[in-house]
Formats: structure tokens, C-alpha cells, sequence
């Protein structure tokens, strides 16, 4: 027998074993296994093999493969993506990937720690520049944001989770409604008060309009419709709040000026949206964060996270933090008096934003004691140290004429206000949020003198709340040349803290 | 005469045993998207996936990947699955591609580990039961010359050529015949009954080497 012969004949003996011949090929090997004693061992010999693999031990997957996967797949279906789902390595496998991991943190970290050091040598050299120019580094504080340039930085601001900025809800925004009317409401989500200012009555009625229609669009219920006919003339005609949607406009502000808008950054954001519709000049339209003006809205009029971006770019030192805060105080108490500080005529009406009644209780009972004692104070009750004051000198706040003016009249003590929780970010982020010069986009450098420091006034000692103001209208207007508004509507129950100030 | 373990019950763990689903259905059910359908799919065919993996592989952790593996690729291309073969010939053809390869790269990383081929805790308890099961008397020299029989025949196997321990594999350790075989490797059935022919007498030689090394 050749040996192709054999081949093919060891190839019979292992099918038959398997019984895969066909009945030609079988009767064959039947005749071949009755004569040839070589073929029946061979078969012997493939039969005790095949047996022998076949009887070696299993092994039963792990109990919990099904219910991973179902785990997994249900979790990448909620997220939008289930038929993209990774396999998960076990730490066996992972562990192949561990070295090249740790190489790419370290890589990560120490390209980071370069980064740091050098934009912190970077504020260094810029805080020491303006400090000798001036005297006091107030100009590396006030700038007006070229909003177009910002647009560009704002795209890649939204894809980054922005900093907390929006405090628990205060029902204190619903003091102008009948409490039966908002406690039927629930509040689930963090509406954040915007204070927006505007310099005329039409300008302001029209945004006002536009902000309730835009509310509305939204389908965001008024409240009003649930309130009993006797309640609802409680509140003004032109004023409305906006419960169900998470979202209130109050435009009847004590001050004439001011619109209250209590809602989260993309319902502020979708309500600027419909100022075109307006008649109001949107080129003048600003909007200000702490010391950080956005001028211009077009065309994306995503504002919020551009001064937000801007506030936390632009975030000065401690102590340059600290001296602005005194100034703003300076500046109060001038426009108290009477004096002719400039100020714009969006931060009259807000410097007036007075705090809540418990942050009146506790500096009443700090009058004998020193501003930096009362100040400290405040900043202890947001965790803040108090040694930030240390620079906090009146001769370093304020100008010559605003110390005359304070020494003639204390400075009241509603204007106070404790840091807003912006500021509180940029303090936090100071050290590291300091801008580089070349990725700054165009900035103006306003002087202190010829600007007054807004006065953002968080309504409540321990309930921060950011204040964002849109100013509409010339933004060099200067306070007495602003018009006085009068309303020949009733004003409305004022929503929010504002409605202390009048209670005052 | 062909010799097989008496079963006395059937799991979808043993060799050639199909599990108890309806198949259509709970394809027809995952590709609308029924999760829970899949993982009935998944307890079908899990345990036998993952001990060809096993098999083919050599590594109990990369088994357990790669099953894992092998079912999140089908239910990726289930919604393309037309029916024209089996599932368990889809899913096994996945499995053994992705062992395969597996195994390719690990030989160039540096081998795989020829440890828990028999080792494993749990299996040869899981063989006595079988054994219990089937009425074999458990004579303590006879278990133990069977291990060591068992041992050489698992080593042999593990060294085997890629092309002939699949065959082997999916014949005697997943009882397929040969269509199945050729439909899960891809080949003709022709080649399936020689491979599998050569690789059995590469096993019998490696096995016959393996007892003159050791005297046994």
C-alpha cells in the first residue's frame, strides 16, 4: 500500500470514527477493518485520542458574563450608543497598558506643571507693571471684552464644564408672588437671578418684552395664571413670574431700571436671543459681571459664559481683588453724598441692590467695629480667609475725594456686599486663571475714576448670587445724565432682594 | 464503534448539546433592540464559548475576555444577521477568529501560558461529577493515571498547529461535525476531515513522545 494510500486510509478510519463517510466510503472501511489488523489499531489508536481530548476537563464561563454585558449594554443604550460598546479588559489584560499609561500621566503632569509655572511668572511680571504705572493695578482689572474676539474663546468655553456659579434656589425671588402660589411649585432645578439694567424706559420695557415673550416661547407657564384675581393685581401688569419653567422675569424693579430675570444660563441665554426683535440698538447692549464688561451682543449673544470666561481669565490677585472691593465701597458712599464720581449709568440702579435684612442685622451690630473686622467678618462667613484684607487700606480704596465724602458721611451700610460667588471662584482661581497677553482677546482699559466699579450686589450675606448686567444704552452716559424713569404704572411688588431695599 | 461518555442529563455545558432556546426569536427581539433577549443569548451559548476560548487560547483571564468580546461583536453586527447559518455557527465562528488571533498575538508577545489547561479549580471537580454521573468507577490508580493521561493530552493539544487544535477542538471538545466545523472555520468540509485526521495522529504522536520522555 503506498503511502498516499495510507494517508488516505488513516483519513477514512478518522472520519468513520467520527462517522462522516458516506455509505460507499463505509462499506469500504468495514471490508478494510474485517481484513487488515494494521487498519483496526490505527483506528484504535485515533479512537482512544479523539476520546481522550474530548474527555478533558470544561471549564463554565463566569457566572456573571451575561449579566455584565446586559449591565453594560443597557448603560451604553441610555447614554445613546449601544452598539458601540467597549469590551472591558480584565486587570490581566490592563495590566499590558499600565506602563504606557503611567508614561502619558507623567508626561501629562509635568507638561502641566511648565504651563503653570510659566503663566504664573507670566502674573507676575504683569501685576508688577501695573502696579508701577499707576500706583494701583486697578487697570488690570477693568477692561471692556471685545465680544466678537470672545466668541471665538466662547466655543470652546461651552464644551468645558464651567464653574458652579449658580447658588441654591432662593425662594426669596418669589417674595413679590403670594407665597400660596409658589409653594405650590417646585423648584428642581438651580435658576441663577440676573440682574440686567437698562438706561432708558423704552429700552428697558423692550427687553423686558422681550425676555416674558421669549419665556413664553419657551413654554415656560406665568405664574400669574394661577393666582386668584385678588392676588394677581398684586402684581403689576408688566411684570410676570415665571414658576413651572424654572424661569421669572420681574421688570418692575424698585429702581425703574432693572429687570430681574431668575433662570438658568440657557433660558437667559435663548431670551437674549430675542432682542433683535426689539427695537433696541444691540451693538450697545453690555453686559457686566463683577469688573468685566462684554460689550456688543452679536451675533451668537452667548454672554454669560463669555464674561464668565473673561471674569475667570481676567482674575486678579488677592489683593487687587480686595482693593476693588473697597473702592466699590468708596464709590457708594460718594454717590450717597451726592458727589460727582462718574459712575455708568447701569451701576446706579444696581448699587442699590441692598443685602438681605440678616446681612443689615449683622452689620448693624458690627458698627463700632473696624471695616476690615466687618469685612473679615464676611469673608469668614464664605469661607474665605481674612487675611486677604490685609492691603485693605482706605487710602488704597478710595480716591481723595471719595475719603472726604465718607469722612463727612458714613458710608451707609446697605451698599455692602458680600462677595458674590463669582468672586469667590475668582479667588479660588487666581493663582492659575491669570490671562497671557497673547490669548487675551482685544480689551479696553478703562480708568476707575471714569468708571464706577459695578456694584453687584449678592442679595444675601449667605446665598451668593451671580449678577450679570445688561446695559442698554451709551455706555459713557454719565449717572445724572441718565433719565429718570417714571412709570405711570404702579411699581410693581419687587422680586427679590430689591424688595428689602424698599422695606427699608 | 464509536465510544462516548454516557450522558445522563444534558447542560449547555457538554459537548454538542444545543441550548434549549428559541433561537429566531430572541434574534428577532435583540435586533429590536431587546437587551434582555441578548443576555438570554449570552446564557445559551456562554459556557461553551468560553471554554473554546479556553481551549484555543490557553488562558483562563483571556477566555473570559475574549467571550466577552466575541458576544458584544455579535450583538454589534446582529442587526445584519440574515439567518443563512445557525447562531451558535455565527457566534462560534466569531469566538474561534477572535481566539485565533488572540493566540497569534500572544505568541508574538512573548507565548502563552501553558498553566490552568488543567489546573483549574472547579473542573476536575466538575469531571468527577460527570464521571459520577455516567457510572465510571473512580478507582483512585485508574483517576489518577487518567489525570496524567489527561495532562499529556492537554499539553498536546496546546501545542498543536493552529490549523488542526481548531479542528480538534471544535470536533472533540464541542462535539460539531464537520459541516459545522467547515461553516465555522470557513473551509471545506474536505479539509476539515483532513485536518482533523492529522492533527488527531499529531496528538497521538505528541502524546506517545510525552510518555517515552517520561517513562511512562
Amino acid at each position: 500500500m503506498s503511502k498516499m494510500d495510507q494517508e488516505k486510509l488513516s483519513e477514512l478510519l478518522s472520519a468513520y470514527h467520527d462517522d462522516e463517510l458516506e455509505v460507499n466510503e463505509r462499506s469500504l472501511v468495514d471490508k478494510l477493518l474485517r481484513e487488515d489488523a494494521s487498519a483496526r489499531r490505527l483506528l484504535a489508536e485515533l479512537r482512544e485520542t479523539s476520546q481522550l481530548v474530548s474527555s478533558l476537563p470544561r471549564h463554565a464561563a463566569p457566572a456573571s458574563i451575561a449579566a455584565d454585558l446586559q449591565s453594560r449594554l443597557e448603560r451604553a443604550a441610555l447614554l445613546g450608543d449601544a452598539t458601540h460598546v467597549q469590551s472591558k479588559p480584565t486587570p490581566h489584560r490592563s495590566r499590558r497598558w499600565l506602563g504606557r499609561l503611567s508614561l502619558a500621566a507623567m508626561l501629562a503632569f509635568a507638561a502641566f506643571g511648565i504651563y503653570w509655572f510659566s503663566r504664573q511668572s507670566h502674573s507676575t511680571r504683569k501685576e508688577q507693571v501695573a502696579t508701577t504705572k499707576g500706583g494701583t493695578n486697578v487697570e488690570a482689572n477693568r477692561k471692556f471684552v471685545n465680544v466678537e474676539s470672545a466668541i471665538s474663546a466662547n466655543r470652546h468655553i461651552e464644551s468645558n464644564k464651567p464653574v458652579q456659579l449658580q447658588p441654591p434656589l432662593d425662594l426669596r425671588l418669589a417674595e413679590g408672588v403670594p407665597s400660596e402660589s409658589v409653594t405650590n411649585h417646585t423648584f428642581d432645578s438651580e435658576p441663577v437671578v440676573w440682574q440686567i439694567a437698562s438706561a432708558t424706559e423704552k429700552d428697558r420695557v423692550a427687553v423686558a418684552n422681550a425676555l416674558t415673550n421669549s419665556l413664553r416661547t419657551q413654554g415656560i407657564p406665568d405664574l400669574r395664571s394661577n393666582l386668584p384675581k385678588a392676588k394677581e393685581a398684586h402684581i403689576a401688569a408688566d411684570s410676570a413670574f415665571f414658576v413651572n419653567g424654572k424661569a421669572g422675569v420681574n421688570f418692575q424693579s424698585p429702581e425703574q431700571q432693572q429687570i430681574l430675570v431668575h433662570a438658568q444660563r440657557s433660558q437667559v441665554d435663548a431670551m437674549f436671543a430675542s432682542l433683535p426683535k426689539t427695537d433696541v440698538a444691540t451693538r450697545d447692549v453690555q453686559f457686566r459681571a463683577g469688573d468685566m464688561m462684554a460689550r456688543g451682543v452679536e451675533p451668537s449673544r452667548k454672554m454669560l459664559p463669555i464674561v464668565q470666561s473673561q471674569l475667570l481669565q481676567n482674575a486678579p490677585s488677592p489683593q487687587v481683588a480686595t482693593r476693588t472691593r473697597t473702592r466699590h465701597i468708596a464709590s457708594e458712599t460718594e454717590r450717597s453724598s451726592g458727589s460727582g464720581v462718574e459712575t455708568s449709568p447701569s451701576s446706579a440702579p444696581l448699587a442699590k441692590w441692598q443685602p438681605a435684612p440678616e446681612a443689615m442685622d449683622a452689620v448693624a451690630s458690627k458698627k463700632t467695629e473696624s471695616k476690615g473686622a466687618y469685612f473679615g467678618g464676611l469673608l469668614k462667613m464664605f469661607g474665605l480667609d481674612s487675611a486677604l484684607l490685609a492691603p485693605l487700606e482706605p487710602k488704597q480704596a478710595t480716591t481723595d475725594q471719595s475719603k472726604q465724602k465718607s469722612d463727612q458721611e458714613p458710608a451707609p451700610a446697605a451698599p455692602i456686599e458680600p462677595l458674590s460667588l463669582v468672586e469667590k471662584s475668582l479667588h479660588r482661581m487666581e493663582k492659575d486663571a491669570v490671562p497671557r497677553q497673547d490669548e487675551r482677546p482685544e480689551v479696553e482699559m478703562k480708568d476707575a475714576k471714569q468708571d464706577k466699579p459695578p456694584a453687584a450686589a449678592a442679595p444675601q450675606a449667605d446665598d451668593p448670587t451671580i449678577t450679570v448686567v445688561v446695559q442698554i444704552g451709551p455706555s459713557n452716559t454719565d449717572q445724572t445724565s441718565a433719565p429718570v424713569l417714571k412709570s405711570d404704572k404702579p411699581p410693581a411688588t419687587p422680586v427679590g432682594p430689591a424688595s428689602r431695599t424698599k422695606s427699608k | 464503534m464509536s465510544i462516548r461518555p454516557k450522558r445522563v442529563e444534558a447542560t449547555n455545558l457538554d459537548r454538542g448539546v444545543r441550548a434549549p432556546v428559541d433561537e429566531a426569536a430572541l434574534i428577532v427581539r435583540v435586533q429590536r433592540g431587546d437587551i434582555e433577549a441578548f443576555a438570554d443569548l449570552v446564557r445559551a451559548y456562554q459556557d461553551r464559548i468560553h471554554n473554546t476560548c479556553w481551549r484555543l487560547c490557553g488562558h483562563l483571564d483571556d477566555a473570559r475576555d475574549l467571550t466577552q468580546e466575541a458576544f458584544l461583536k455579535a450583538f454589534e453586527n446582529l442587526h445584519a444577521f440574515r439567518g443563512d447559518s445557525a447562531f451558535y455557527t455565527w457566534i462560534f465562528r466569531i469566538a474561534v477568529n477572535l481566539a485565533l488571533s488572540h493566540r497569534r498575538s500572544s505568541r508574538r508577545r512573548g507565548g502563552a501560558s501553558l498553566d490552568q489547561l488543567l489546573s483549574v479549580k472547579g473542573t476536575q471537580a466538575e469531571t468527577l461529577v460527570h464521571r459520577m454521573r455516567d457510572n465510571e468507577p473512580l478507582e483512585p490508580a485508574h483517576s489518577a493515571s487518567n489525570a496524567e493521561m489527561q495532562g499529556r493530552a492537554a499539553h498536546a493539544l496546546h501545542d498543536l498547529d493552529e490549523e488542526f487544535r481548531a479542528v480538534v477542538v471544535l470536533r472533540d471538545i464541542e462535539g460539531f461535525d464537520y459541516q459545522e466545523i467547515a461553516d465555522i472555520l470557513g473551509i471545506p468540509k474536505g479539509t476539515v476531515r483532513s485536518r482533523l485526521h492529522r492533527g488527531r495522529l499529531a496528538l497521538r504522536d505528541a502524546i506517545a513522545a510525552h510518555e517515552q520522555k517520561h517513562g511512562s
